[in-house]
């Protein structure tokens, strides 16, 4: 196992070298330049090619990259281009804010989903099941900015339970915290719920067909048991696969959540800094998801040889 | 039977949510039409509100209520704090209650009013300025403000390096000098009408800070105005608050400020009908109708801006360079109410911008004679490209935002003429680019406000106008002429009469084909007081009280 993880390890990096170059020829591509946004033209020409020049953007675009990669393997992340604010600290502040809402959303979809799929798969072919697989359907179908907006429409306008947007800081207003977390968490966890349900209802009916179900069966086991102790178990490895995926799509911001419950998270950093050209902030912000992705698919992967004895690195 | 009955529940689910989108569509077709109507009453509206509110203001002088913080909503945040390297509006409306300046314009902009100076004098010959200041002005750091703090923050602003906003209104000066802590002068080069007004926006900072550590400027702003900068909470809000040692007693009359920002136009709206906002300072067309439609507690604002929208041909590109005929074909065949339709309620067409502009009374009337579609076609005869033949297609550049429908809306017209354009819709970045580049024919922009029509002609029409910050101009060598010695016209009258001879020839010669007025739609509860939108898309937010 502790080879296997340093060889993935191994891998993570060179692949990390490879979506750096990768990124940071693209976003160069882009037309328009940040120093010419936020000077303009004028009032000074010589200004802007002297800014230019610090920040390196006059040099030969294999010449800027491996000077960014050398400050970047130096642990320097570099500076907004538009505030000059410490790139890594403008991750820092919108990374936990990121976390709660798509953890809070993959725990919402688990709790969720889990009681729905099992139901499902153990009453296939039933309303039950019927109900639930057309349930999560409409949840994967209808888009998501549709039910944020209906949820503030419903929840905050017209109810007056929640606030309607926004975010506070859990430290100081931990009940209001909770208050204006609780929308974009559902909003996404249903989305999340749905597609876990059908996972986990497509995987246990495969295991409930198995030979060793029916010997459970035939030995007296309640049937609580082979569907807690037997059948879920067995079931968990491609839905723990999808939930990594989940995991790693929420990470990646959920820009449409963020937008319409004006969440400030790193979907909207990164939307923000790819209209303005903020390069230092695009290029740090994609290698870090690059690098949280690859980790939570190892941890993943850890996680199938502890659920299933059978797989061994 | 059970499955029969969910599968026909689910079925007549589906099939209501498909009926929901089709009458939402049908209800948004009669809600256009009645949209329509609503904005003419609610830009009748909107007037006596603000006739009221005038009124109100005078009664109200006496029943302040103290106390309290006001949340206005925006949809753009800034892109930093700091009043001298702006680059955008938003950092200049933001940032006004944290700072001070030496005078700002009164309510009913008709004249300035002290503020950091309590007296300022030109000379005989309009080269030099005399400014007294107060004695009593503190920064938000505890300095007291003398005559060496102005000098830095005009100097700061003057020095090209740091790309200040300011920096192309400051040209004029050529040195500035101290008499005493509180005496000082501005001298200039020479006589430049419109210096004066323009310092109404260059806050005064602290020299100490500017002379150390001036970057802490973009987040950590310092001024001297009767807001004190609490926390930048990025992409969700900037607050304020009182500022306890401002130099007027009693005043200002909120504890706090906050400018909460959304990414989201309908949810900012939602915010504000929940009453987490009091003010949206810039609504559009169809929430500043059906919001106070919902709910009559909620006010529009709207303000009319000296500035217009426009297209703007590429002079430095054939065939719009010497091709007079092509430029006014193409002005026959726009007609601008549908542009002003869909920019907000109550802008009106114009011919050129100082038709947009109260003070200049030159006779200028948009008439019906303007559009003109088969007179189109026969300047487009003359100019050579019958039918459209013969000329390539239009590239109509613009940005994504709430300018985004005019590149559409100008190919729909120009089609009716026979002429192709391509539409390119970029973000900001990309579409200055291709401004910059020269790589468009017609670039579709609008100007919020000027306060100086000079500005306007040195931004458009000067070549390498300090002004002209996206790169285009189209200029005319009479133009260049008549802008030159205006700008050195002491004698007001002689001077606007030179400004309505430039905007004679703009109107004829069509190098930018004006639309209709810039209005910054507003909304705000009734209970808000106070709150002060002037053109220039400027507003003054540190007079507001709540009434509630």
């Amino acid at each position: 196992m502790g080879i296997y993880i340093l060889k993935r390890i191994g891998v993570m990096l060179i692949t990390l070298v490879v979506i750096s170059i990768i990124i940071f020829f693209l976003i160069h591509m882009l037309p328009g330049d940040p120093i010419t946004i936020l000077y303009g033209k004028n009032p000074n020409p010589e200004l802007i090619e002297r800014i230019q020049k610090f920040y390196g953007l006059d040099l030969p675009i294999y010449q800027q990259y491996f000077r960014w990669a050398g400050n970047v393997l130096q642990g320097d992340f570099g500076a907004s281009l538009r505030d000059g604010v410490p790139v890594l600290d403008l991750i820092k502040e919108r990374i936990p804010r990121t976390l709660i809402l798509c953890f809070g959303a993959i725990i919402f979809g688990i709790i969720f989903s889990f009681p729905a799929g099992i139901l499902a798969a153990w009453k296939k072919g039933g309303w039950l099941d019927f109900s639930l697989t057309s349930y999560s359907l409409v949840m994967l179908s209808v888009p998501q900015f549709w039910l944020g907006l209906f949820f503030i429409l419903l929840f905050s306008y017209k109810l007056g339970w929640f606030p309607s947007s926004g975010w506070i800081y859990p430290g100081r207003d931990f009940i209001g915290f909770l208050k204006i977390i609780i929308m974009p968490i559902v909003a996404t966890g249903f989305m999340e719920a749905a597609v876990i349900t059908r996972m986990l209802r497509s995987s246990m009916i495969d295991v409930l067909s198995a030979d060793y179900i029916t010997l459970a069966r035939a030995k007296g086991n309640p049937e609580r048991r082979v569907l807690m102790i037997h059948s879920v178990r067995n079931s968990l490895i491609p839905v723990i696969t999808v939930i990594g995926f989940l995991i790693g799509y929420l990470l990646g911001g959920e820009i449409v959540i963020e937008k319409v419950f004006n969440f400030p998270g790193m979907g909207s950093l990164i939307v923000f800094s790819t209209s303005f050209r903020d390069y230092p902030v695009i290029q740090i912000s994609i290698l870090f998801y690059a690098a949280l992705f690859m980790v939570i698919n190892l941890i993943i992967d850890i996680a199938y040889a502890l659920i299933d004895p059978t797989i061994r690195y | 039977m059970k499955k029969i009955l969910i599968l026909m529940l689910s079925m007549m689910f589906i099939a209501s949510m498909m009926f929901m989108g089709t009458g939402c569509k049908e209800e948004a077709a009669e809600t256009v039409e009645e949209t329509e109507e609503a904005a003419e009453e609610v830009q009748e509206e909107a007037e006596e509100a603000e006739e009221g509110a005038e009124e109100a203001a005078e009664e109200d002088a006496g029943g302040i209520k103290y106390g309290g913080v006001c949340r206005i909503g925006m949809q753009s945040q800034p892109e930093l704090l700091d009043n001298h390297l702006f680059g955008t509006n938003h950092v200049l409306m933001i940032t006004d209650p944290l700072n001070d300046f030496l005078y700002r314009w009164n309510a009913d902009y008709s004249a300035l009013e002290p503020h950091v100076a309590t007296s300022w004098d030109w000379n005989e010959d309009g080269t030099e300025l005399s400014i007294i200041l107060r004695d009593d002005v503190m920064f938000h750091n505890g300095e007291m403000l003398t005559s060496e703090d102005v000098k830095a923050s005009f100097e700061r602003c003057m020095d090209p390096d740091n790309g200040s906003g300011h920096y192309g209104f400051l040209t004029p000066i050529s040195d500035i000098e101290i008499v005493d802590d509180y005496n000082m002068k501005i001298i200039l080069d020479n006589f430049t009408s419109g210096f004066e007004e323009y310092l109404v926006r260059l806050a005064i900072m602290p020299k100490s800070i500017i002379e150390s550590d001036p970057e802490s400027l973009k987040t950590n702003p310092v001024g001297c105005g009767p807001f004190k900068f609490v926390e930048w909470i990025k992409d969700q809000a900037v607050v304020m608050e009182k500022f306890d040692d401002y130099y007027v007693p009693d005043f200002p009359y909120l504890d706090g400020l906050e400018y909460r920002f959304y990414q989201e136009s309908t949810t900012m709206h939602i915010a504000l009908e929940n009453n987490e906002l009091d003010i949206i300072n810039w609504s559009d067309a169809q929430q500043v109708v059906d919001v106070p439609e919902r709910n009559p507690d909620i006010e529009p604002i709207l303000n009319g801006v000296s500035g217009a929208m426009y297209l703007a041909l590429n002079m430095d590109k054939e065939p719009w360079k010497s091709n007079k005929e092509l430029r006014q074909a193409i002005r026959y065949a726009t007609d601008p109410s549908p542009y002003g339709d869909n920019y907000a309620p109550g802008t009106r067409p114009v011919l050129n911008q100082l038709d947009s502009d109260p003070r200049f009374d030159a006779n200028w009337t948009w008439d019906e004679s303007w559009y003109d579609i088969e007179k189109a076609k026969e300047l487009l005869v003359e100019a050579g490209y019958p039918g459209g033949e013969g000329l390539d297609p239009i590239v109509a550049v613009g940005t994504i935002g709430s300018e985004g429908y005019m590149p559409e809306l100008f190919q729909g017209q120009m089609s009716q003429i026979g002429l192709e354009v391509e539409v390119v819709v970029n973000d900001i970045p990309e579409a200055v680019a291709k401004w910059q580049g020269g790589e468009y024919d017609v670039a579709t922009l609008g100007d919020i406000g000027t306060s100086n029509p000079g500005f306007m002609v040195n931004k458009y029409f000067i070549p390498g106008g300090a002004l002209n910050w996206v790169g285009f101009y189209n200029y005319n060598q009479d133009i260049i002429d008549l802008y030159n010695l205006a700008v050195q016209e002491p004698d007001e009258e002689t001077r606007n009469q030179m400004w309505i001879e430039i905007y004679d020839i703009v109107t004829d010669e069509l190098p930018l084909i004006y639309l209709h007025t810039v209005v910054t739609p507003k909304l705000q509860w009734n209970y808000v007081k106070g709150f002060i939108s002037w053109p220039d898309v400027m507003e003054d937010a540190t007079h507001i009280w709540l009434d509630k």
